[in-house]
């Protein structure tokens, strides 16, 4: 400092920088949304696919006769995606970020995704729908219906030729025969997607629900059924969708509108119609549960029943009818035992009077002695009565006398 | 036929739920059976009657 008089420490110079600075503002200035996550359409130059598997070239334009060229590189891990082999001259977008590598200083484009320019290009179209669509709601959770449980039409938005109409006609066929409606279309081509819209329009109210089905093909292929035309036709449609366009793996924007995906056409019939056996043995099993508890109630019933008969059994009443047998049975005991000590005491009663009687009877006096005067078969109570010479009966003891009355005498009155 | 038939279907199973009801009387029971077997014998009719008919719409 002291050499230099002039730089007084108060006076500051240019700032100068470490690289390792200049290298952490460049890295800000990158960490941008112009630079991170962008698509950039170039040609493929420098091409090197490195044995360790990663990709180093570059994307190239020219413009007014200037060239312009970006470093890329792509990781192994992510060019493994690739379904296309890049080369040097074909017209590529790629998906990625501006980066500075700051071990050298290099700035490099790192691709994620690649794909060849045409197709590359209608991928994004399809990106750049899907947010419009799901922007009008198209895709709308709430908007997705039930299916009919029993269809009685299925409308099937398909090409007329094809193992995709067979599937679909030998699988509702097989499990629950329905009548089908069929709204052929082309199902690619640069035009197939007015054709399909229309197909579905045709069949919208015609039929309880619909099919809009295609066979496997390349994204290519399948592109009619990402086209905002076919979309709104299936979001707007007032019959319940289902969408079955190509296999498993492929995703169109078509499935996202309908109220159903099925991952297959042959998925599909099976998402609409019922199974007819399963049906079948849904319905014998009613039967068999109304027997079983038709069972249950009546053996249910016949145990109650039983159970009052026997309560109202007569044994109650026969014991009651016993009870009063022996009752009866002892009062006419009773009555007999009353009878004969009735006639016990009558027989008592008859001895006691025949013997007074007896002991009262003339004819006992006579036995002791006396005897008894008859005239004219009157009993002649008193001499008085007598004169001399009547004839009398005299009646005595073993027997009687005729007799002349010689002298009648009276007692002296006293 | 499909409208119907899910409402056979639909009625059949009340029929049986009513029935495996312990609260439903015995006379009821045997009118649900009755009930629930003709609707058993339409359903099943229905069933064996179903037939593939394909059309094609050309127009809208």
């Amino acid at each position: 400092m002291d050499q230099f008089p002039g730089c007084a420490q108060s006076v500051p110079g240019p700032a100068v920088l470490g690289v390792a600075e200049i290298s952490g503002i460049i890295s800000e200035a990158l960490d941008d949304e112009r630079f991170q996550d962008i698509w950039i359409r170039g040609e493929i130059t420098s091409y090197k696919h490195h044995q360790s598997g990663h990709r180093y070239f570059s994307l190239s334009e020219q413009v007014s006769g200037r060239n312009y060229a970006i470093k890329c590189i792509m990781w192994r891990s992510q060019a493994q995606a690739l379904d296309f082999e890049p080369r040097d001259g074909l017209a590529v977008i790629a998906l990625g970020s501006v980066q500075v590598y700051e071990a050298r200083g290099d700035l490099g484009f790192y691709v994620r995704e690649m794909l060849p320019a045409g197709e590359g290009e209608k991928h994004l179209l399809v990106e750049k729908w899907k947010r419009e669509l799901a922007a009008e709601g198209l895709f709308a959770e709430e908007r997705k219906r039930p299916l009919p449980l029993f269809p009685s039409t299925v409308g099937v938005v398909t090409a007329r030729t094809g193992a995709v109409l067979q599937d679909i006609l030998n699988v509702i066929g097989r499990r629950f025969p329905v009548e089908i409606v069929l709204s052929s279309t082309a199902v690619q081509g640069d035009l197939a997607h007015l054709e399909i819209a229309r197909a579905i329009c045709v069949l919208d109210g015609r039929v309880d629900v619909i099919i809009v089905a295609r066979g496997g093909g390349s994204f290519d292929d399948l592109f009619p059924f990402n086209h905002p035309d076919v979309v709104r036709a299936v979001g707007c449609c007032g019959t319940p969708i289902v969408s079955a366009v190509g296999h498993e793996v492929d995703h169109v924007l078509c499935d996202l509108a309908a109220d159903r995906r099925a991952p297959t056409p042959s998925a599909a019939a099976e998402l609409v119609v019922p199974d007819n056996v399963e049906l079948a043995r849904e319905i014998s099993g009613g039967l068999d549960r109304m027997r079983s508890s038709l069972e249950k109630k009546v053996q249910a019933a016949a145990l109650l029943l039983e159970d009052l008969r026997l309560r109202l059994q007569p044994r109650r009443i026969l014991r009651r009818i016993n009870e009063n047998r022996e009752e009866i049975a002892e009062r006419g005991e009773d009555l007999d035992r009353a009878i004969l000590a009735r006639i016990e005491r009558g027989r008592n009663e008859l001895a006691r009077l025949r013997a007074l009687l007896e002991g009262r009877s003339p004819l006992t006096i006579l036995s002791r002695g006396y005897c008894i005067a008859e005239r004219d078969g009157k009993l002649i109570r008193s001499a008085a009565n007598l004169r001399t010479g009547d004839r009398i009966k005299l009646r005595m003891a073993g027997g009687g006398a005729k007799a002349r009355i010689e002298e009648v005498y009276h007692e002296q009155k006293v | 036929m499909s409208r119907k038939f899910e409402e056979m279907l639909g009625e059949l199973k009340e029929v049986v739920k009513k029935m495996e009801d312990p609260d439903t009387g015995l006379d009821e029971s045997i009118a649900l059976y009755e009930r629930g077997a003709a609707l058993i014998s339409e359903c099943e009719r229905k069933l064996a009657e179903a037939e593939l008919k394909v059309t094609e719409v050309t127009e809208g």
